[in-house]
């Protein structure tokens, strides 16, 4: 009975280590408020990265991606970091429309990659999707055009 | 006979020839299109300048019963005024106090550059866009569009972010936000301050709302609220209960960091 139980404890320890990996988590510009740092442009997004164990270490890039006035657009992503581990995403494209963030982030060796939509308010949160590595361009158009709908 | 039976029985004379290259030169005459040209610019960019020119600092603005005006905000932003609006720009900052109407504010400045004054609370932009209305009796209302704005009067402050709204009431500051997705019940109760229906009607998104009425209720309404927020929203690691409860200002803006995810 002790070795059914160690042997549950076990699988239960690695599946919770296996959901603290390292991750990204979006909210709302709010999120990414620091007292004291000064952020120029309009925030549109706030990006944290979770299960980092040195913060200050990770880093973001991206683009964002979008169709402005019938042409598709691919811009590259500005950000500042607000706070070890967190970013504002500063909004450089037409407003008023959707835009799909595409971002990998790096903690030391660990990296991850997603995709989030954005509107006026900040990201639509149930359209963000986790990748294993930086996305293809086919999955990028897949959530682009799942985005737009 | 009437009229028309008159007209009727008068004869068909042919016009002159000449009458009719007179017409047509008329016509072809390009200067009278030039002319009208000329006008119609000039009109309309009165119209434009009007709408649109610097407006006085220091002098009190007025809309009229239907007009509207956009003033610049140097080089960061501009604000429409609508209808029946009076408000003053301070001549030495970007500071604006509105007396009476509605604004519609698009900024883009670093936070707590641009301050708009109002009877009820003193509005501080942190980089976004919103609408701002106050009435004849000091009572008030913003709507955030994007990003975020901060609301401050003596030790009240509310923090209104893109989604959210917020009452102001005259001599009594800022109420607590809420957002805009919120039932009509929950905004009821959120504007007559009923802690039990808040309680009951807020979603996970809704702390915004209960992390401001924590700083609003009577010390012995604060463990229910602090108890309905951990429902929604679990306790950060590094916020005390006890800490929480005594509004010690470090640990609510640790907080306020953490749930603003869900936000």
């Amino acid at each position: 009975m002790d070795l059914v139980k160690t042997l549950l404890f076990s699988a239960l320890a690695a599946s919770v280590c296996h959901g603290a990996d390292f991750s990204l988590t979006f909210g709302p510009p709010v999120a990414a408020y620091a007292e004291g740092v000064v952020v120029k442009k309009g925030v549109t997004a706030a990006v944290r990265a979770d299960h980092c164990a040195a913060p200050h270490t990770a880093a973001i890039s991206g683009t964002a991606e979008g169709i402005d006035k019938g042409t598709r657009k691919s811009l590259p992503l500005v950000s500042v970091e607000t706070r070890p581990g967190v970013f504002a995403i500063l909004a450089n494209w037409p407003a008023n429309q959707k835009w799909l963030l595409v971002i990998t982030a790096t903690c030391g060796a660990a990296s991850t990659s997603a995709t989030v939509g954005t509107d006026n308010e900040g990201p639509i949160r149930e359209t963000a999707k986790t990748y294993a590595k930086k996305p293809t361009a086919t999955e990028v158009e897949a959530d682009l055009k799942a985005l737009s709908k | 006979m009437t009229p028309e039976q008159q007209l009727r029985a008068l004869p068909v004379v042919k016009a002159p020839d000449h009458i009719w290259y007179a017409i047509q030169a008329q016509q072809r005459n390009p200067w009278h299109w030039a002319r009208a040209a000329a006008v119609f610019l000039a009109l309309g960019g009165s119209a434009l300048w009007l709408a649109s020119r610097p407006a006085p600092s220091g002098q009190w603005i007025e809309t009229g019963l239907t007009a509207t005006r956009t003033i610049p905000i140097g080089s960061i932003g501009h604000v429409e005024l609508a209808p029946q609006t009076r408000l003053r720009i301070d001549p030495n900052s970007y500071r604006m106090t509105l007396a009476r109407g509605e604004i519609h504010a698009t900024v883009v400045a670093p936070p707590r550059l641009f301050v708009i004054d109002t009877p009820s609370t003193t509005v501080v932009d942190l980089g976004c866009e919103y609408i701002l209305r106050t009435d004849d009796d000091g009572n008030g209302f913003i709507k955030v569009i994007k990003g975020w704005v901060s609301l401050e009067w003596g030790d009240y402050i509310s923090l209104v972010p893109a989604g959210a709204s917020c009452s102001t009431r005259a001599k009594q500051g800022p109420g607590i936000p809420y957002f805009h997705d919120v039932s009509d019940s929950f905004r009821e109760a959120v504007e007559r301050m009923d802690t039990s229906a808040i309680l009951s009607g807020a979603r996970a998104r809704d702390t915004l709302t209960l992390w401001h009425l924590l700083q609003r209720v009577p010390a012995a309404e604060r463990p229910r609220v602090f108890d309905k927020i951990t429902k929604l929203a679990p306790l950060p690691a590094m916020v005390s209960r006890e800490r929480a409860l005594q509004l010690e200002p470090e640990t609510l803006r640790l907080w306020r960091e953490e749930l603003a995810w869900t936000w």
